[in-house]
């Protein structure tokens, strides 16, 4: 039931599925032409962020477009957990694809630089955080709330986190980065398990007790 | 004959609007007319049986088990049609299907295909460029694909042209040959009612007014049409409501023999529709009086 359930989410934003399938092809070759050295991390983060708030935003408008086909759903036997657990997993479907279009054009194209499991599992929690805070928020405020504060959060990201990578900021976490592979390895799962939980568990809360259409 | 649903005791309060102590029951291979005003309350009881909005207090009970703790497995045996817009207008009507029927344990296919041809429906038509009644249609066949003991119908036939309307009436009467099944039809087109209902429930403001065998409704109530100066205070008391005019009176009384015994003469007695029933009883009390011209 839950792959129905995210096969839901894509056909609702089918128009942005494949414009955004484009943008997260484009976003690496972008940074490979007009900022080289920022290949790699920042251009796979880049990517990820990007590509997931963009079509979060298109399914949610889409859900606001038509409320009463939520209500069908859940006047269905299908419960609101399963719901809200489909949109995560919707979520980890558009990283998975990220994560293998950028490979390939890093497998073709030279100058893109490969990724190390600790970069993925690196831009794989920044990305859980920031959808783990947002996804709660909406279900309780609705995207017409919050749309404009990720809005600004999706226009500024392409510039702000090669900023916050370039800059010093992250040489604080220069010590997890001295520790043996593997606990950095399960510190990182650790971290993306617990800030899925905590997110599914109050999106799920919320979104229970909504009063549908 | 043993009942579907069985609602105590419901409240839910909205601040602006609430369902005040809602009881009744559906019985089975019934079809139940839950009729009312537009505001009444109709949807959002509808909506409260189906855990789209939380009850503040009450029982709900369908199946004999109630719906809090057995929401899934007696959804499974419902067929839902809401009004107007409950679907993703860019998906065609075949993806719409795709969404909904894994939720259905005992969705049958061949069931959807009969359906959709019956309605000369394409599963692969946009739904936005089906009309209303096209739509309701769709509705009607997904909720009939899957084999539900209880259909829950909220305003089916609103917006919808006569032709449509009948079709659809004949849908339901065609339903209830299977056995065992029941229908919950909420409407404010009683005329639709008269065709198909078997029993009626009239919520007004919140609040169930009657619950009724609609056979038992319609003859225990009567139009009557009479001149002025035969009304007292005494009589008036008879009717659930009159109007006045310059030329006579016509009111509705569930009295008749009374009426009859106080206004002996001049009066003519109509079996009134289920309309001037509800109205009747929405007024309830309230006498009018229209100035003629």
């Amino acid at each position: 039931m839950l792959l129905h359930l995210v096969k839901k989410d894509i056909l609702i934003a089918k128009k942005y599925v494949w414009i955004m399938m484009v943008v997260a092809i484009a976003i690496p070759l972008f940074f490979m032409v007009r900022a080289p050295d920022l290949l790699g991390v920042s251009a796979f983060l880049t990517s990820v962020v990007f590509t997931e708030l963009m079509l979060f935003q298109s399914v949610s408008m889409a859900e606001l477009k038509y409320p009463k086909a939520a209500a069908l759903l859940c006047a269905a036997p299908i419960s609101r957990s399963a719901i809200v657990l489909a949109r995560y997993i919707f979520l980890i479907f558009i990283f998975a694809y990220c994560y293998v279009t950028y490979s390939l054009m890093a497998w073709i194209m030279a100058p893109i630089e490969h990724l190390t499991l600790i970069h993925v599992l690196t831009v794989l929690l920044i990305s859980t955080i920031l959808i783990s805070v947002y996804t709660p928020i909406q279900y309780k405020y609705g995207y017409e709330k919050t749309k404009y504060f990720f809005s600004i959060l999706i226009v500024a990201t392409p510039f702000v986190l090669p900023a916050i990578i370039k800059s010093n900021m992250l040489s604080q976490f220069d010590g997890f980065f001295t520790l043996p592979e593997s606990i950095q390895y399960l510190t990182l799962i650790a971290a993306i398990m617990i800030s899925n939980c905590i997110s599914i568990y109050a999106s799920i809360r919320i979104y229970s007790n909504k009063e549908l259409l | 004959m043993s009942n579907i649903v069985e609602i105590s005791g419901l409240n839910k309060n909205y601040g602006n609007f609430e369902l005040r102590d809602i009881h009744f029951s559906l019985p089975e291979d019934c079809i139940t007319g839950f009729i009312g005003i537009n505001g009444a309350g109709k949807t959002t009881t509808i909506r409260t049986m189906l855990g789209l909005a939380h009850q503040d207090s009450g029982q709900i009970k369908i199946f004999g088990k109630d719906i809090k703790k057995h929401g899934r497995e007696l959804k499974n045996r419902i067929g839902i049609v809401l009004d107007e817009g409950c679907f993703y207008d860019e998906l065609t009507m075949a993806e719409m299907k795709s969404i909904i029927a894994p939720a259905y344990s005992r969705w049958n296919e061949k069931d959807y295909k009969n359906n959709m041809d019956r309605f000369s429906l394409h599963s692969n038509q946009q739904i936005s460029t089906l009309s209303k009644g096209m739509r309701m249609k769709f509705a009607l066949t997904l909720a009939l694909s899957h084999q539900a003991d209880l259909l829950i119908m909220d305003e089916p036939t609103s917006g919808l042209d006569p032709l449509i309307r009948i079709e659809m009436l004949e849908i339901l009467l065609d339903y209830m040959k299977q056995g065992g099944k029941g229908v919950f039809f909420s409407t404010h087109i009683t005329s639709d009612l008269d065709k198909v209902a078997d029993m009626l429930i009239l919520i007004n403001q919140g609040e169930i007014l009657f619950e009724e065998d609609k056979d038992v409704l319609m003859d225990s109530h009567r139009v009557v049409k009479g001149k002025g100066h035969h009304l007292n205070d005494e009589n008036r008391e008879l009717f659930l409501t009159i109007q006045e005019t310059h030329f006579g009176f016509t009111g509705i009384t569930n009295q008749l023999a009374q009426v009859q015994a106080s206004l002996r003469e001049d009066i003519i007695i109509e079996r009134p529709t289920i309309e001037d029933i509800m109205l009747a009883y929405v007024r309830g009390g309230k006498h009018h009086v229209i100035a003629s011209s």
